[in-house]
């Protein structure tokens, strides 16, 4: 491929970010979190999956897409800052990659729920790093809500990562153990 | 009352067909406003400037005859969360004065409480930014189709393909995820319909039941990714079969071509935006 | 217009009235979807509801259990219940009318197929053996061993095997209205007959009441006993099967023929045959012609 960007890539970097566009816009999966900054959300998950799936380019590019949402969206006004919304949610599908890619060999469903967890952090990090060297929020501030916010989100993001990357790619093949 | 109407506020990405001047624009014109118009909304500070940039907003959307209750719709779903921050910006920002020439006059001092004309004025130009960007961005989306976004996109990107950006490329993917929004929306609906059938709860659950929200909400965004995947397939191979090999030598049927009324836009804008940058530390109020 | 022959002495468990509805409502992108139904659903009969693509029939099976409600003009009973109430109690309703959208293998989420079929059941609030049993006989219902699917992944299914998997976990809520929206939409026509014949057992064997949305005249031929027809949001004929399929120029009118072997039968007759035409069924087809020719 010329340019590094196989059709495959494209199409997914493309659906994959229709669906963090989709889920921001309907608020799907907004918690409400007693936090200024926003709600907890799962508009990063798609990042995630599109970087586990297909690499750290698409991660990067659904991240992008993202964060240029987020920059339109309707929302807590230091998202109008694009260094906050747009710069910090590039690399989110990136460090899930990494992540997913050492572990993976080790244990599929570790390397997801760490790959979640990582590209959460790495969302929440640099989006409250951000916010306080631009000056919205005090270090004070964005130390308090640091965990809370984050922990909050990676648990959300790792239930969502692990059911439907183990749905889409038959993690396994044979049998589970059902409720009943 | 349930409402699956998920498509009622997917209003930034949704085409709505017209012939006024707007919609007949260039599409790159159209973006290189927006950018400009953005940029000026970022740096300004001042009652006057927003005030100026909110009228001329509207006024964009009145002349593209898009309905603005439409697009105020979209912001329905947020308020309550909009006007909790106001409250908190309005009482515990006090120092965050931004000003240009007014004075910080502490208005209602309590305990951890700090009312100043500066959180007020934070406020206010917040709420006034956002409603300008929202006009805006719609306006841009709702006047303009995706062909004529992707179109646009590449051609603006198209000087950086020089140092290596696959311009071409990357306005596919906008195109796409632009394109896929209300088709997802509405998959999302008949989900959504199916599993309340079957006597899902979809709304509700506090903050605190995490673990069982992660749960209701994955017999959505399961089923939801799942689709979008099968569709992902589809689009591959059909490209696939179709010889789609990248954006080297691509021509299109129709160019883009920049007539007077885009000169004109962008010229007017470009005055706009650049006054506005300039003398944002000068104006009064 | 009702050419309905005979009442069959059934209490209609679904009413609707006149009932009006339209998308997207109070937007640019508003539109009018139906523009005034009437039918109704009579206990333990097999309704077909047939017309176009955009007729109306998905928006009209959709008020019979409460995912949209009437907000414009019009009815909707449902048990006797009007659905434009606020105060419905809409749980009931929903374990009452059983709806089968299109595409149901695409509403599958869980990982293990017993856990997808025993979500309605446990939220519900049935204990884990009560579920058992449901899902059980639900998955029995629809020609799944318990034993043998329950434990596998959901996704490594074959197509129709989800299917049958998601028309379970309806199923499951022992509804006594089945809607099936389209569901043959998409099979092979062995898949087709296998659900077609398992409809018809759920209505002879387990009593429930069918409404079957369809495009197939041949399958709704063979499957239900009244039938009505939807036509630009509008419902333009309702009776027994046989007297609304004898008037192929009438549904032709609306978009659609009538099932093959009525439109050969109303040749034969033109052309001089003494056929009753009143006739989708194949086989009883060919024992007229073949009575006609010998006499």
């Amino acid at each position: 491929m010329q340019s590094g960007l196989s059709v495959r890539k494209i199409v997914i970097s493309g659906v994959l970010g229709a669906i963090a566009i989709l889920l921001g816009a309907t608020r799907l999966g907004f918690i409400p979190v007693p936090f200024i900054v926003g709600d907890a959300t799962i508009m990063h998950v798609p990042a995630i999956i599109g970087g586990i799936l297909e690499g750290p380019i698409v991660g990067a590019i659904i991240g992008t897409i993202f964060g240029v949402f987020s920059f339109l969206q309707v929302g807590a006004p230091m998202f109008k800052d694009p260094l906050i919304s747009i710069l910090p949610r590039i690399p989110i599908g990136v460090t899930a990659f990494l992540a997913y890619a050492a572990l993976k060999k080790r244990n599929e469903y570790l390397a997801l729920i760490v790959s979640a967890i990582v590209g959460t952090f790495t969302n929440t990090l640099l989006v409250l790093g951000m916010a306080v060297l631009r000056g919205y929020l005090t270090p004070a501030v964005a130390g308090a809500i640091v965990l809370p916010f984050g922990s909050a989100e990676a648990v959300l993001a790792a239930i969502i990562v692990v059911a439907v990357v183990s749905a889409w790619k038959h993690l396994e093949s044979g049998h589970g153990k059902s409720r009943i | 009352m349930e409402d699956f109407e998920y498509l009622r506020h997917v209003t930034i990405g949704q085409y709505l067909p017209g012939s006024s001047l707007v919609h007949r624009m260039d599409p790159r014109a159209k973006m290189i406003i927006l950018f400009l118009m953005a940029a000026a909304v970022t740096v300004n500070m001042s009652y006057t400037a927003n005030i100026i940039l909110l009228v001329v907003s509207v006024v964009y959307v009145l002349a593209a005859r898009v309905s603005l209750r439409y697009i105020l719709g979209g912001v329905k779903p947020v308020l309550p969360f909009m006007i909790l921050l106001a409250a908190m910006q309005l009482l515990f920002y006090g120092n965050q004065f931004i000003g240009p020439n007014l004075q910080n006059v502490v208005l209602w001092k309590w305990w951890i409480v700090n009312v100043t004309t500066g959180s007020v004025q934070l406020v206010v130009i917040s709420i006034l930014r956002f409603l300008q960007l929202l006009l805006l961005a719609s306006l841009l989306t709702n006047t303009t189709t995706t062909t004529e976004l992707s179109h646009g996109v590449e051609r603006l990107l198209r000087p950086l393909a020089r140092i290596g950006v696959p311009a071409h490329e990357l306005s596919l993917v906008a195109t796409i995820a632009l394109r896929f929004v209300p088709i997802l929306a509405e998959q999302l609906e008949t989900v959504a319909k199916a599993q309340a059938s079957r006597g899902a709860e979809l709304a509700g659950g506090g903050p605190l039941h995490l673990v069982q929200s992660a749960r209701r909400l994955a017999v959505l965004i399961v089923p939801l990714f799942m689709d979008a995947f099968r569709r992902s397939e589809d689009l591959i191979l059909a490209m696939e079969a179709r010889c789609y090999l990248g954006g080297k030598n691509r021509t299109h049927l129709i160019e883009l071509r920049y007539n007077g009324i885009d000169y004109a836009a962008i010229a007017a804008n470009l005055v706009l935006a650049v006054w506005l940058i300039v003398y944002r530390n000068r104006f009064p109020f | 217009m009702s050419i309905d022959v005979g009442g069959t002495g059934r209490e209609p468990l679904i009413e609707l009235r006149s009932l009006e509805h339209a998308y997207l409502r109070g937007t640019p992108l508003e539109t009018p979807a139906l523009r005034g139904i009437t039918l109704r659903v009579l206990r333990g009969e097999a309704l077909g509801i047939i017309g176009r693509s955009g007729s109306g029939k998905s928006t009209t099976v959709q008020h019979m259990n409460g995912l949209l409600r009437p907000i414009a003009r019009g009815q909707a009973l449902v048990y006797g219940q009007d659905m434009a109430d606020p105060g419905l109690d809409i749980r009931t309703i929903r374990q009452k009318v059983g709806l089968v959208f299109q595409h149901p293998e695409d509403q599958l989420f869980e990982r293990l197929v017993g856990d997808d079929v025993a979500f309605g059941p446990l939220r519900m609030g049935l204990t884990l053996d009560e579920a058992r049993d449901r899902v059980r006989w639900a998955m029995d219902a629809v020609g799944l061993d318990l034993a043998a699917f329950k434990d596998r992944f959901t996704f490594s299914l074959s197509g129709g095997e989800m299917r049958k998997v998601a028309i379970a976990g309806v199923l499951a809520l022992k509804p006594e209205v089945l809607v099936l929206d389209e569901s043959t939409s998409g099979l092979d026509p062995r898949g087709r007959r296998e659900l077609l014949a398992l409809m018809r057992r759920w209505k002879e064997r387990e009593g429930l009441t069918i409404v079957f949305v369809s495009c197939n005249m041949e399958d709704i031929a063979a499957l239900v006993d009244r039938v009505c027809v939807l036509d630009q949001g509008r419902s333009v004929l309702e009776g027994q099967v046989r007297e609304v399929f004898s008037r192929p120029a009438e549904l032709q009118q609306y978009g659609l023929n009538a099932p093959q072997i009525t439109e050969i039968l109303v040749e034969l007759k033109e052309r001089g045959l003494d056929v009753d035409p009143r006739c989708s069924n194949v086989a009883e087809a060919e024992e007229q012609v073949w009575k006609t020719l010998s006499t």
